[in-house]
C-alpha cells in the first residue's frame, strides 16, 4: 500500500529513500525510516486502531508522543512480544510486527464493544457496588480476564539491556530550544552539560514554528562539550539528584549477536546540577464523543505534518480553548489541510493570537463543539454558537485546549506547583531544589524571548555556581479551566486511557468523593501506563466545579515515578540468568569433584552436598557419610564459614555488647559459642568467637550470615558505638577451613603433622591456637557442629589444595571419607543443634531455643537485651525448639509440617524445622518449634502435612550424646 | 587459584584490556590514630605516610607499591613484592593503635586498560567516574563491592574479594560483547 506524504520540506524526520515494511494486525504496510508508528499507520490511512479500555469504543491516534492515551499495541511476535507499546513512540523498522490490543475476534469485530450499548449501566465504581453478592471473589477472576490492555509475554526475551552509570556536573533534561540554551550557555562558562532528549532529534516544538531558531542552537551546542543522549526520557527524580532514564536503541543499531539485539539502556545519573526543560503537554477539550478516531491533539496533527509528511485528515475543525489552534491552524493550513473552522469557547477578548494571519479561515468565538458524527472515523461534527447549532462537515476534529507543563519530575524532586489560573495550569512554585531548576514551557514559560532569556540565565548561573533565577511572570495567554459541556447525551472523557467521563467525575463528587486520591481510585482516573497525562487537570477542574471548589484547593495528585513506561527488562539490565548473582566457588572445587562430589548451593555458595557412589542416591550417600564420621573420621570443606577478624583496645569489650554470651572473659587461646540478636532481641546469626591476643579476636559466622554480622558491627561502631577503638575486617575469601571431625580426628591430624600439643588431652574443646605447618600458617580451632571429635583448621586459600592433598596421603590409614553439607545437617540434628535460619525465623528470641538463662542476671548489657523482657518475649506460649520423635518408626516427619491439636485449619501450635533418618539412632528424629514446647516433655501430638497426618512425642532436641562425651574423642 | 584460573583469562577488545595480575600482595592496614606507633611502623618500613585524605594514594618509596585511602581508619597495600603483607601484619602485630591484616588471598587485582576502559566501567553501572589520576575509590561495579586505584600509569586497578572475580569476569565479557553499540557514555 503507498503511502500519501507531503512534499518536502515537509517530513524533515523520515528519510524517503528507505521505506520500511512492517505489518499492523496481519496486513503488511509500509512506511519510512523515522516513522512512528502512529504517523506511517497515518500515512497508510488507517483510522482505527484500537479499542478503548473498558466500553471498547473504537480508537484512533490521539497524539504525538508518550501522552498518547488510545493507540497501544503490542509488539514484536507473539511470546516475545512487547506489550502495551505507544504507536506514537515506536520508531518503525523492517519485519516489525505490531497488533492491537484488547478487541477479540479482531479490532473490526470487537464483541466485547457490546460494553458500549450498555454504557450507561457501566458508570464509575459500578462493580464496587454490583458484584458484592454473594461475594466478590465469585466474580473477580472474569473481571480480571476483562480488565487489562495488552498481554504478558509468555516466552523469555531475547533482547538485552543494559543499566549505566554517569556523574554530570550539569544534567539538562529536555532537547527543545530552552534546554539548548540553557546547556549552551554553560557550557559556554566552561560546564560540560550531559542533555537528555526523549524525541529522536533535537528542538522540540521549535521544530515546527522557528526552524532556524532550532537549526542554530542545535549546530551551536555540537561545537561545546555537551554530551547528548536522544531517545531517552527521564522518568525519575531522586534523592540526591539521581536521576533514571531509559534510553532506547533503534533495532537496527543494537543488532550485535545471536537473536536479540541491546534494546534498552536504563542510565543512572548523578548530577551537581539539574535544569528541567521538560516542555509542556498539551490539554485536551472536553465534548461529546470526544473519542472518535479522527480526534486528535492540534499540536500532534501539527507535529505529523511537519515532522513526518502527513496529514491526519483532509478538512478539520479545531475546539479552541487557547491560542496556540490559531499558529496550528495556519501552519496545517500552508501543509494543505482544509481548516473548516475554528470554535474557539472563549470570548472575543480572551483571545491574544492575531487572526489577521489566519488567511481567511472562520472563526466562531462562545463556540463548543456539541456532536460528533461518525463512529469509525470523523464525518462531522455540530458546533453550537450563541444557541445555534450546526453541522461542519470533516474528517478531523482537533483539540487544542491549552497545555499542561511537563511538571513530574520537579515535583518528584519535592518542588511545589501553583495554579497559574489565567492560564489554567499548575507550574512550579518555585525551584524544587537550591539545584534543580525549570525553565522553558516546563516552567510555565510560554513566550519564547522570556524562555530562551531565562534559561541562559539559568544555563549561565549554573556553570559559574550562582542560584538560578526564578523566571518572571509566567504566560499572559487565556485559557478557560472547564470546557465541557454541562448537558449531553453523549459520553464526554476526560480520560481516554481508562473510559472514565465527566459523568464519571460529577458521580464521584455526589458520592462524597471530594479527595483527587480518592476520585482517581473510585473512578480510575489517571491510572494505568499513561498516569493521566491528558486527563489529570481536566479531572481535577471537574472535580473542583462539582464541589464548587477552585483547582488549587482540588489540589493534584502525586507525580510518582516512572514518568513513562519502562519494561522490566530494562530495570533487570545485565542481571538475568548466570549474572543474576554471584556464586561463591570453592577454591578447591576441582580437588572435591575429583572425589565424586556432587555439588548444591547453599547460601549462595556451591558446596559439595554429598559424595555418591555409583549408583549411590545423594540421601544414602549423605546417610552412610554421617554414620561413617561416627565411627572413624570425615574429611569436610567449611571455607564457607563466615570470617572475621575484630581488632583494638575495645574489641572486647565491643564484643561484649554485640554477643549474649560475654568475651571479655575469655582468655587468650579460648573460644566461645555466641548468638548475635537484632535491637527487638531476635537471633540474626550464631557463631564461634576466638581469642587470638588480648585485643584481637577471630570470629566463626554462618556461612550465609557473615555479610550481615559484619554489616551489624559495622552499624553499631558507626552509628552508636563511635568512641570504641575497633576495626572489623571480614576475611572469608582469605581463609579456607578444612574440617576433621569424628573418633579418630586427632590420630589423623597428628600423622598429617599436627603438633602433639594439639592432642585433645591438651588442646580442649573450645580452644583456639596459631600453627605452621609446611611453612603455611594454620589457625586451629578445636570445635564441632558434627558432636565428633573436632578440628577446624584454618590455612590461607592459596595454601587449601596442599593442606588437602596433605591429609589426603594418610586417609587410608584412618578409614577417612570427605562428607558434605547433607551429612552434617544430619549430624548437627542428632545433636540438637540449631541451624540458623532453618530452625529460627524473624521472630526467635534466644530463649525459645533454649539459651535464655542467666541473660536476665548478666553483668554485660548486650544489644537486643532490652527486648528479653518485653511482654512479648515473655509470653509462655511463645515457640520453643524442642526434638519430636515420630510414632511410626519408618517416617521421617516433613520439615515444615504443622503441630496442631485438630487438622487445618485449626490453629498450628508450631512447625518441624529439621527432620532426617538417623543413621547413629536408626530411627526418624525431627526439630521443631512448638508453643511452651519445654513444657510439654512426653507430650504426643499430631503433626499435620498437606493431606497427610502424623504422631509423634515430644522429646528433647538433644537426640543423641546429650552430655557431648563425644566432642572429646571418646 | 588454580580453580578459577580459566575465568580469569585476559580479555582483550579494541580499546580494551583487562588482566588479572595474581602477583600482587594486598593488606588492610587499620588505623585509630594516623600518627601513632603504627604510622610509624609503616612509614619504616615503606617509607611514606598512610595516606589520610578521602580518596587519596601514597606511593612507597619501593618498586610499584602504594597505599591507597579506603574508608577512615583504613588503607590498602598493594604491592608486586611478595611477603610485604606479612612483614606488616608481624610489625604490628604488638602494636595498639593499628594493625595489618593480609588480604591478599582473598582479593583479586584486575588491571584495565584502554582507552574504553572508563566507558566499560560505566556500562557496568559503576558510580562515580574513573578515579582521577593517583586517587583511589571504594565503589561498587556490576553491583559488586571494589577499590578502584589509579595510579603510575593511565591503566585502572580493580579490587575485588576473590569469591565475586569469576562473576566480575562474566559482566565484563557480556558488556564487551556489546561496545559495538557506541554508549554515548560521557566517559568515552
Amino acid at each position: 500500500m503507498s503511502t500519501e506524504r507531503l512534499p518536502r520540506p515537509f517530513g524533515e524526520r523520515i528519510d524517503r529513500t528507505r521505506p520500511v515494511a512492517f505489518s499492523f494486525n496481519g496486513r503488511i504496510y509500509q512506511g519510512y525510516h523515522g516513522d512512528t508508528l502512529a504517523s506511517a499507520l497515518l500515512a497508510n490511512r488507517v483510522r482505527l486502531v484500537a479499542r478503548s479500555f473498558k466500553l471498547h469504543r473504537p480508537r484512533g491516534i490521539y497524539s504525538s508522543g508518550v501522552e498518547e492515551p488510545s493507540a497501544i499495541v503490542d509488539v514484536g511476535p507473539r511470546g516475545q512480544h512487547s506489550p502495551n507499546v505507544r504507536a506514537t513512540l515506536l520508531e518503525i523498522f523492517d519485519g516489525l510486527e505490531s497488533r492491537s490490543v484488547n478487541a477479540w475476534p479482531s479490532l473490526g469485530l470487537d464483541f466485547r464493544a457490546a460494553n458500549g450499548w450498555f454504557s450507561r449501566f457501566l458508570p464509575a465504581g459500578f462493580y464496587y457496588k454490583t458484584f458484592m453478592w454473594p461475594k466478590w471473589q465469585l466474580f473477580e477472576p472474569w473481571i480480571r480476564r476483562a480488565a487489562g490492555l495488552g498481554e504478558a509475554p509468555t516466552d523469555v526475551d531475547t533482547d538485552r539491556y543494559e543499566e549505566l552509570a554517569a556523574d554530570a556536573p550539569l544534567l539538562i533534561v529536555g532537547g527543545g530550544i530552552a534546554g539548548l540554551t540553557a546547556a549552551i550557555a554553560a557550557a559556554e562558562a566552561g560546564t560540560p552539560v550531559l542533555l537528555l532528549s526523549s524525541a529522536p532529534a533535537l528542538g522540540g516544538a521549535a521544530n515546527l514554528s522557528s526552524t532556524e531558531l532550532s537549526a542554530k542552537l542545535i549546530q551551536r551546542a555540537g561545537e561545546l562539550p555537551i554530551q547528548i543522549l536522544l531517545r531517552t526520557t527521564a522518568f525519575g527524580l531522586y534523592d540526591h539528584n539521581l536521576l533514571c532514564a531509559c534510553q532506547s536503541l533503534p533495532k537496527n543499531e543494537g543488532q550485535s549477536r545471536g537473536t536479540g539485539s541491546l534494546r534498552a539502556r536504563l542510565w543512572k545519573i548523578r548530577a551537581r546540577n539539574i535544569v528541567l526543560a521538560t516542555g509542556a503537554l498539551e490539554r485536551p477539550m472536553i465534548f461529546p464523543d470526544n473519542d472518535r478516531p479522527g480526534v486528535m491533539l492540534a499540536g500532534a496533527a501539527e507535529r505529523y505534518a511537519r515532522h513526518y509528511g502527513v496529514l491526519g485528515g483532509q478538512r478539520a475543525v479545531i475546539a479552541a480553548n487557547d491560542d496556540h489552534a490559531y499558529q496550528v491552524a495556519a501552519s496545517l493550513h500552508r501543509a494543505g489541510m482544509q481548516i473548516a473552522l475554528i470554535a474557539d469557547c472563549r470570548s472575543d477578548d480572551q483571545i491574544g493570537a492575531d487572526r489577521r494571519r489566519l488567511d481567511g479561515i472562520r472563526v466562531e468565538t462562545g463556540a463548543t463543539i456539541s456532536a460528533v458524527h461518525g463512529s469509525r472515523a470523523v464525518r462531522g461534527c455540530t458546533v453550537t454558537a450563541g444557541g445555534r447549532a450546526r453541522r461542519v462537515n470533516c474528517d478531523l476534529i482537533l483539540s487544542a485546549g491549552g497545555f499542561i507543563p511537563t511538571v513530574h519530575l520537579h515535583s518528584q524532586a519535592g518542588g511545589k506547583l501553583r495554579w497559574a489560573g489565567a492560564s489554567a495550569m499548575f507550574v512550579p512554585d518555585g525551584a524544587a531544589s537550591p539545584s534543580i531548576t525549570s525553565v522553558g514551557a516546563c516552567a510555565g514559560v510560554f513566550s519564547q524571548a522570556a524562555a530562551l532569556e531565562h534559561a541562559r540565565q539559568v544555563g549561565s548561573a549554573v556553570a559559574r555556581g550562582l542560584a538560578p533565577p526564578q523566571p518572571g511572570a509566567s504566560t499572559s495567554r487565556i485559557s478557560l479551566a472547564s470546557t465541557h459541556k454541562s448537558k449531553s447525551n453523549s459520553m464526554q472523557f476526560v480520560d481516554l486511557h481508562n473510559d472514565v467521563t465527566a459523568d464519571d467525575v460529577a458521580l464521584a463528587a455526589r458520592e462524597n468523593y471530594r479527595s483527587v486520591e480518592h476520585l482517581k481510585r473510585y473512578t480510575t482516573l489517571g491510572m494505568g501506563t499513561d498516569q493521566g497525562k491528558t486527563s489529570n487537570v481536566n479531572g481535577l477542574v471537574l472535580l473542583g466545579a462539582n464541589t464548587g471548589r477552585d483547582p488549587p484547593k482540588v489540589g493534584t495528585t502525586r507525580f510518582r515515578p516512572p514518568y513513562a513506561p519502562v519494561a522490566l527488562g530494562v530495570f533487570a539490565g545485565r542481571r538475568i540468568g548466570s549474572l543474576y548473582k554471584p556464586t561463591k566457588r570453592l577454591p578447591a572445587e576441582s580437588w572435591h569433584r575429583e572425589r565424586g562430589a556432587l555439588f548444591e548451593e547453599y547460601a549462595g555458595w556451591m558446596r559439595p552436598a554429598a559424595y555418591p557412589r555409583a549408583g549411590e542416591t545423594l540421601q544414602a550417600a549423605a546417610l552412610r557419610e554421617a554414620k561413617h564420621v561416627r565411627e572413624a573420621v570425615g574429611l569436610f570443606d567449611g571455607t564457607p564459614l563466615g570470617k572475621i577478624e575484630v581488632f583494638g583496645p575495645d574489641a572486647a569489650a565491643f564484643l561484649d555488647r554485640m554477643y549474649i554470651v560475654p568475651i571479655s572473659t575469655l582468655a587468650v587461646g579460648q573460644a566461645r559459642y555466641g548468638v548475635l540478636l537484632s535491637e527487638n532481641g531476635v537471633i540474626v546469626d550464631d557463631g564461634i568467637v576466638a581469642r587470638m591476643a588480648e585485643d584481637h579476636f577471630w570470629i566463626n559466622t554462618t556461612s550465609g550470615g557473615v555479610e550481615r554480622t559484619a554489616a551489624a558491627f559495622e552499624e553499631w561502631l558507626q552509628c552508636e558505638f563511635v568512641n570504641m577503638k575497633v576495626a572489623v575486617t571480614p576475611v572469608t575469601s582469605c581463609w579456607s577451613n578444612v574440617t576433621i571431625a569424628g573418633p579418630s580426628a586427632w590420630a589423623w591430624l597428628h600423622a598429617a603433622g599436627l603438633p602433639q600439643q594439639l592432642a585433645p588431652a591438651y588442646f580442649e574443646h573450645m580452644r583456639f591456637t596459631a600453627v605452621t605447618i609446611d611453612a603455611a600458617p594454620v589457625r586451629v580451632l578445636r570445635a564441632s557442629f558434627s558432636g565428633e571429635l573436632g578440628y577446624e583448621l584454618n590455612v590461607p586459600t592459596g595454601k587449601v589444595r596442599g593442606l588437602l592433598d596433605r591429609l589426603w596421603s594418610e586417609a587410608d590409614r584412618f578409614n577417612a571419607v570427605t562428607y558434605g553439607v547433607e551429612a552434617l545437617q544430619i549430624m548437627r540434628t542428632e545433636k540438637g543443634y540449631i541451624h540458623v535460619g532453618t530452625d529460627t525465623d524473624g521472630t526467635t528470641l534466644p530463649g525459645d531455643i533454649g539459651m535464655g538463662k542467666g541473660l536476665k542476671s548478666s553483668l554485660v548489657n548486650f544489644v537486643g537485651r532490652r527486648s528479653l523482657s518485653l511482654p512479648f518475649a515473655l509470653d509462655a506460649d511463645r515457640l520453643q525448639l524442642i526434638g519430636l520423635e515420630s510414632s511410626d518408626p519408618a517416617t521421617v516427619l516433613p520439615v515444615g509440617a504443622h503441630i496442631a491439636s485438630n487438622p487445618p485449619p485449626a490453629r498450628s501450635l508450631g512447625y518441624v524445622t529439621s527432620s532426617t533418618w538417623s543413621p547413629a539412632l536408626g530411627r526418624p528424629i525431627a526439630l521443631a518449634m512448638l508453643s511452651r514446647g519445654r513444657a510439654r516433655m512426653g507430650e504426643r501430638v499430631k503433626v499435620y502435612h498437606i493431606d497427610s497426618a502424623f504422631e509423634a512425642t515430644v522429646v528433647r532436641a538433644a537426640f543423641l550424646d546429650p552430655k557431648g562425651d563425644r566432642l572429646g574423642g571418646h | 587459584m588454580a580453580d578459577t584460573k580459566q575465568s580469569l583469562e585476559r580479555i582483550e577488545s579494541p580499546g580494551i584490556t583487562v588482566v588479572s595480575d595474581a602477583a600482587m600482595t594486598v593488606a588492610s592496614l587499620r588505623y585509630f590514630v594516623a600518627d601513632g606507633g603504627f604510622a610509624a611502623a609503616v612509614r619504616r618500613h615503606l617509607g611514606v605516610d598512610l595516606p589520610i585524605d578521602p580518596n587519596s594514594i601514597a606511593i612507597a618509596d619501593r618498586p610499584t607499591t602504594l597505599l591507597a585511602w579506603r574508608r577512615p581508619g583504613e588503607c590498602l597495600l598493594i604491592s608486586p613484592e611478595f611477603g610485604l603483607a606479612d612483614e606488616l601484619v608481624t610489625t604490628s602485630g604488638g602494636l595498639s593503635d593499628g594493625r595489618a591484616i593480609n588480604l591478599t588471598d582473598g582479593t583479586c587485582v584486575l588491571r584495565i586498560g584502554g582507552h574504553r576502559s572508563a566507558e566499560l566501567l560505566s556500562r557496568m553501572s559503576c558510580h562515580g567516574s574513573i578515579p582521577l589520576a593517583d586517587s583511589a575509590r571504594a565503589t561498587r561495579v556490576a553491583e559488586l563491592p571494589v577499590v578502584l586505584i589509579r595510579a603510575l600509569s593511565d591503566e585502572v586497578l580493580l579490587l575485588i574479594d576473590r569469591l565475586y572475580v569469576e562473576h566480575l569476569m562474566q559482566w565484563i565479557r557480556a558488556s564487551i560483547a556489546d561496545f559495538a553499540v557506541h554508549s554515548d557514555s560521557p566517559s568515552n
